[in-house]
């Protein structure tokens, strides 16, 4: 489940910011694929419409592809009800 | 002619409906081909009629694509053109940006950025809105953004003067390096309103063209008996402008010399133009430039296509050039890539100096009735090639009254 929305928040990247989606890993640094700060709020605000969720208002700076897709994520099992493992 | 020091133009760059750089563009203008189409959006099949000069962008852009992230459509095309128009001069991180001034006109700024917010917010409830609505929306958002990208210190302002807006930005840019105030600037203008607000207002107002549905790409016709008014267009135009001995000391390519910003008001009415307020700017224009009507080459009239504005620019033009204007090749280019308010008088001047520099009038497109109130040489339908132009003119006439005419000439090699 985690590793589908791993790979669709990657795609949600490479889609928004036309970017090469072979070439994004959860170790790439936001700040290379030259995306600023203002760019990446847009982008959370437009995952918080497609997937449905809202994020928290505050939150750690997001350094890597992997930063973005925990804060995703944590977004998005707060929305769902508590399930078995 | 006027005080200061002499400018020149080093880089030009494009985005239109009929190029989206300066050497589709000039193909373009040298084949007479029309960029106008159907606009397919979600929106389309509310619109009375549909023929707008539309952007299609290239896979290859100037800057990484990423880099338009966050910008609202306005100020992407603005960042393109003006990165062509650097690159051009051959300025890209060059030192001498640090202390540009950047001009830039715009008539409507983030219309899309402001149209999709209120439709979060009206229509979607919530009171959810986009956080970037102000910073993509604001009017100086293009100015700012081509800034940040070259790193210029000198002013940066938006000129908003509706169908002039650019023309201005231009002209304003020239009385900054003639009075010293930078050696280089990157002017222009960029407008992106093809959207359903602005659309609607402007088909309220009765004054867009009514196309064939079969033939959206003949819906704009200067001049012509059978025009019906203006279409609506978006794009981006810029020009490096340069302090001559700043441009010759670094061996810069310079395409024109900018010698003259003729301004007006017609203070009459807010749509109607007015021949006392288009032959005072175009006098002034040639006083600044200091030559006489009769050196003029060729003319980019402002031309829209309406009823009205057609004749009154006809009778202004004979008013300035009088005997000249029996034999002066005179053209809309609007005919092609249609109206682009705030971004249009940057793209018209562009097409005048590519017209000057390759020896060719563009044509009047779509002129197959000609009018009897329009009787001058507009280059009906097919460019006029192998001409000697030494200087040229561009002018445009704005809603509101704001003339703004610009004057280049060859300049000595």
């Amino acid at each position: 489940m985690s590793a589908d929305l791993a790979g669709k928040i990657q795609s949600l990247i490479a889609e928004h910011f036309g970017l090469d989606l072979s070439k994004l890993t959860p170790e790439t640094q936001i700040a290379s694929l030259g995306i600023d700060s203002l760019a990446m709020i847009e982008f959370m605000f437009a995952v918080e419409e497609k997937l449905n969720i809202r994020m928290a208002d505050s939150r750690a700076p997001l350094v890597t592809v992997a930063d973005v897709i925990a804060e995703i994520e944590r977004a998005v099992r707060g929305q769902q009800p508590a399930q078995a493992a | 002619m006027p005080e200061g020091r002499t400018v020149c133009v080093t880089g030009m760059g494009v985005v239109s409906p009929i190029g989206t750089n300066i050497g589709e563009f000039l193909v373009s203008l040298q084949n007479g081909r029309s960029g106008i189409r159907a606009l397919r959006s979600d929106f389309s099949q509310r619109l009375a009629h549909n023929a707008f000069g539309v952007v299609e962008l290239p896979e290859q852009l100037p800057l990484p694509r990423a880099r338009l992230a966050g910008v609202d459509r306005f100020s992407a095309f603005a960042l393109i053109a003006a990165h062509e128009a650097v690159a051009d001069a051959g300025l890209a991180g060059a030192a001498c940006l640090e202390r540009a001034v950047v001009c830039v006109g715009t008539g409507l700024g983030g219309a899309e950025t402001l149209q999709h917010g209120y439709e979060e917010l009206l229509l979607r409830g919530g009171g959810r809105i986009n956080p970037l609505t102000v910073v993509k929306g604001m009017n100086n958002a293009a100015a700012a953004h081509i800034a940040i990208d070259f790193r210029c210190h000198g002013h940066s302002i938006t000129y908003s003067t509706a169908c002039s807006s650019s023309a201005i930005a231009i002209g304003e840019a020239l009385l900054a390096l003639r009075h010293g105030r930078a050696d280089v600037a990157i002017a222009g203008g960029a407008e992106a309103l093809l959207t359903l607000g602005t659309i609607a207002a402007w088909e309220a107002l009765r004054t867009l063209a009514i196309p064939d549905p079969a033939d959206p790409a003949t819906a704009c016709r200067p001049f012509a008996a059978d025009r019906t008014g203006l279409v609506l267009a978006e794009g981006a135009g810029f020009v490096l402008l340069e302090e001559e001995e700043h441009a010759r000391a670094r061996g810069a390519k310079i395409h024109a010399r900018l010698g003259g910003y003729g301004t007006s008001t017609d203070a009459t009415h807010m749509t109607k133009p007015d021949a006392l307020g288009q032959t005072a700017a175009m006098q002034a224009a040639l006083d600044d430039a200091g030559l006489r009507a009769a050196q003029i080459g060729y003319v980019n009239a402002h031309g829209t296509a309406t009823v009205a504005g057609d004749i009154i620019e006809t009778q202004a033009i004979k008013q300035i050039f009088g005997e000249h204007a029996k034999t002066l090749a005179v053209s809309s280019t609007k005919s092609m890539h249609g109206h682009l308010m705030g971004a249009t008088g940057a793209v018209e001047f562009i097409a005048s100096l590519l017209a000057m520099r390759e020896g060719f009038a563009p044509p009047t497109i779509n002129l197959h009735k000609p009018d009897p109130q329009c009787d001058l040489d507009y280059v009906a339908n097919r460019a006029r090639h192998g001409l000697q132009i030494e200087h040229v003119m561009s002018n445009s006439f704005a809603f509101g009254g704001s003339n703004a005419v610009l004057i280049a000439s060859r300049a000595p090699a």
